[in-house]
């Protein structure tokens, strides 16, 4: 699938709202991040589906939006609410050095995209890989169980993507089997969540630490 | 027709235990329905090992002689830890620590469990693998968090994401495999995805896109097969959800991540022309999982804990195993049935002996042999088994281990032998007082019952127990060499 103009801005504006994500320290603005990258990638997915005539990825855009864009981004404010955690994210490391950490994650997927396909798709897998590095470091920066499942929602975003930009056709029962074990695992962190939320009144790893060996 | 049925009756198992509401029938039902799947595995995987060749139906399933042994082993542990399930939760539930209504949920999801587990490792579509792989972790979590304790929701918590994580990046791999596969021209991206059809045409694949995936793979699908650094989520899990689960988590779920990172194995060695790579990161993994196992369970408090720790330690040495050319690849094998059928007999053991203590501290417990004769001394043969001494099957794969890497990488068999004395020394220190020390280090919360009554989970340790000394005869005599040799011939 070769990349060209409006796919290209598109694949922009997921790797901004990637960009941004790490520095952000409030649930609500972080998931409509989150949420702003998933209508990106619904874009991405109705553009290539008009350009190459592939109907199948209007099913997976539907998909997407449905759970990405609507479901996944409620379903984590919701519970936020419900449970009553703090809309101010902890997190291990300061936000500026976040936003650098960033930029060296960014410049480590290009060069991983450099070694692994030819130019026309350097641009799309540069941004998967980002993705997926800016989703790790969420991670492992956030004490917040929110900000992790943010985390790990976008480092899922960025394997979806890499698929859509190297992966000539994946298998539709595949791609929505992918779907929905992403979303059953996000109604069992939900719930895990909530719990800890209950049991400590606090949704954060200081809470979970208890097993430890060291 | 006889995997669909398998496929079929293990997802019907899991819709049983919604057809009752008394923990005393729940559990009987279960029991039954895991006996049919037993039998059902039996049936698909025992024609394979004996030589009948790879079975497929249709794209969907595709079971060669690893599959089948996955299968089988798969069968034989879900079933005796399903039998051992019945009087361990009916004891929680007298006891108050399991409520009622969470029995039925106990069973549905260990059904579940197994029916993700199968489909893992009879998919020919390594997409729907995944899948499967990922669902295995998904309908475990809630059994890791079971008793709803902190530490439980933490164990669920790193469980959940750490694995979940690890199989995204698994993702990764696929996605590049496949894309080598397409752009190779050999074979058409719609039946990229197949197993089947990839493991005919990888020779085509481009070498360095194969590298990455097979990088993508073993990181990935090696976090949920516990080797480090990525196994931080295991001994929190493994020690964390009830016995029985332990047991199919510690016994077969992590053969069913390897056999993942093997695909992969095989796809790369054809694509490179060599397995020179692809041994090199399994030596590197393995040896490092086996050293940081080693270390750990030589300072263990937890007797759950140390059972954990030792299958990090086991993956650890088969991963090392299958880096070192075939020779290797027979011990892996051997290693593999070995470890899956002692280290769940242990933990069926161990779920005796938390609900007799009450504890999972070995400060807390002692003269386990007095206490609970049968299960003390089934638990004793099960750690000698583990440790490898003869008539284990361990003892071979060990054995052959070093004889196969001491010419060719003799620092690596240096190191697996200084972790080794390590773990032994370990071991010893722990189990001697916990099974035959007559006071514990502490008082125990609750007063110790002497003696016990026969049951279902000593039953099933025993079978264990008789399953690994034959097979360690059936090895000695010559007479299970080709069926282990027809396994491991496809990663050599």
């Amino acid at each position: 699938m070769t990349t060209i103009g409006p796919l290209s801005l598109i694949a922009a504006l997921i790797l901004a709202s990637a960009f941004l994500l790490p520095s952000r320290t409030r649930l609500r603005t972080l998931v409509q991040l989150f949420r702003v990258q998933a209508c990106a990638l619904v874009a991405y997915l109705l553009w290539s589906a008009w350009q190459f005539g592939e109907a199948h990825l209007v099913l997976i855009a539907a998909l997407v939006c449905v759970l990405k864009v609507a479901v996944m981004p409620s379903m984590l404010l919701s519970i936020a609410k419900k449970s009553g955690a703090a809309e101010r994210l902890a997190l291990y490391v300061r936000p500026a050095t976040l936003t650098f950490i960033a930029m060296a994650a960014i410049g480590a997927a290009v060069a991983l995209a450099r070694v692994l396909v030819v130019d026309h798709q350097l641009f799309p897998v540069a941004v998967s890989f980002s993705l997926v590095l800016i989703g790790f470091e969420l991670l492992v920066s956030h004490k917040s169980l929110f900000g992790q499942s943010v985390g790990f929602l976008m480092l899922e975003n960025g394997v979806f993507f890499l698929g859509l930009t190297v992966a000539e056709q994946m298998p539709l029962f595949v791609e929505i089997g992918v779907l929905f074990d992403l979303l059953a695992l996000l109604v069992l962190a939900t719930a895990l969540i909530r719990r800890v939320q209950e049991t400590h009144a606090s949704a954060t790893t200081d809470y979970l630490q208890a097993l430890n060996d060291l | 027709m006889m995997i669909n049925a398998l496929i079929f009756v293990s997802f019907l198992a899991a819709l049983v235990p919604f057809s009752f509401t008394r923990p005393e029938h729940t559990t009987r039902a279960a029991s039954i329905a895991s006996t049919v799947v037993f039998a059902l595995s039996l049936l698909v995987g025992v024609p394979v090992l004996l030589g009948a060749g790879p079975v497929a139906w249709g794209s969907v399933w595709y079971v060669d002689s690893f599959a089948a042994l996955l299968v089988v082993l798969i069968g034989t542990v879900q079933w005796t830890a399903t039998l051992a399930s019945r009087p361990f939760l009916l004891e929680e539930v007298r006891a108050g620590v399991v409520a009622k209504p969470l029995v039925r949920r106990y069973y549905v999801l260990l059904a579940l469990f197994v029916l993700a587990m199968l489909v893992t490792v009879v998919s020919d579509n390594l997409g729907l693998m995944w899948v499967a792989l990922e669902a295995t972790t998904l309908a475990t979590t809630f059994l890791v968090a079971f008793y709803a304790r902190s530490s439980s929701l933490e164990a669920a918590w790193k469980y959940l994401i750490l694995c979940s994580t690890g199989i995204a990046l698994g993702f990764i791999g696929l996605l590049l495999a496949s894309a080598a596969a397409s752009q190779s021209g050999v074979i058409s991206a719609l039946t990229g995805l197949r197993w089947s059809t990839l493991s005919l045409g990888a020779a085509a694949f481009s070498p360095s896109m194969m590298r990455f995936a097979f990088v993508f793979a073993l990181v990935g699908f090696g976090t949920k097969v516990g080797l480090a650094p990525m196994h931080t989520w295991l001994p929190d899990a493994h020690s964390s959800a009830p016995a029985p689960i332990s047991a199919l988590l510690s016994g077969v779920l992590l053969n069913a991540a390897l056999f993942a990172v093997l695909r992969y194995k095989v796809l790369t060695d054809a694509a490179l022309g060599s397995s020179g790579f692809t041994d090199g990161l399994l030596l590197a993994f393995g040896t490092l999982t086996l050293v940081v196992a080693a270390a750990f369970i030589l300072t263990q408090t937890d007797y759950k804990r140390l059972l954990a720790y030792s299958s990090m330690e086991h993956m650890g040495f088969m991963v090392l195993a299958f880096g070192l050319g075939p020779v290797g690849a027979v011990a892996a094998v051997v290693e593999l049935i070995g470890h899956a059928l002692a280290k769940s007999m242990l933990f069926l053991g161990a779920g005796n002996i938390l609900v007799r203590f009450h504890s999972t501290k070995f400060a807390r417990v002692a003269d386990v042999r007095r206490v609970l004769p049968f299960t003390g001394a089934l638990f004793f043969a099960g750690i000698l088994m583990l440790l490898a001494v003869p008539p284990s099957p361990l003892f071979v794969s060990e054995y052959l281990t070093i004889a196969a890497g001491i010419g060719t990488h003799p620092f690596v068999i240096a190191v697996a032998l200084l972790a080794f004395v390590v773990i032994l020394a370990g071991f010893i220190r722990l189990i001697v007082p916990f099974l035959f020390g007559s006071e514990s280090a502490e008082q125990p919360e609750h007063p110790v019952v002497r003696g016990e009554a026969w049951n279902i989970s000593h039953a099933a340790m025993v079978l264990h127990l008789v399953l690994l000394v034959g097979f360690f005869g059936l090895i000695i005599s010559g007479a299970a060499l080709p069926l282990v040799e027809r396994v491991a011939a496809l990663f050599s």
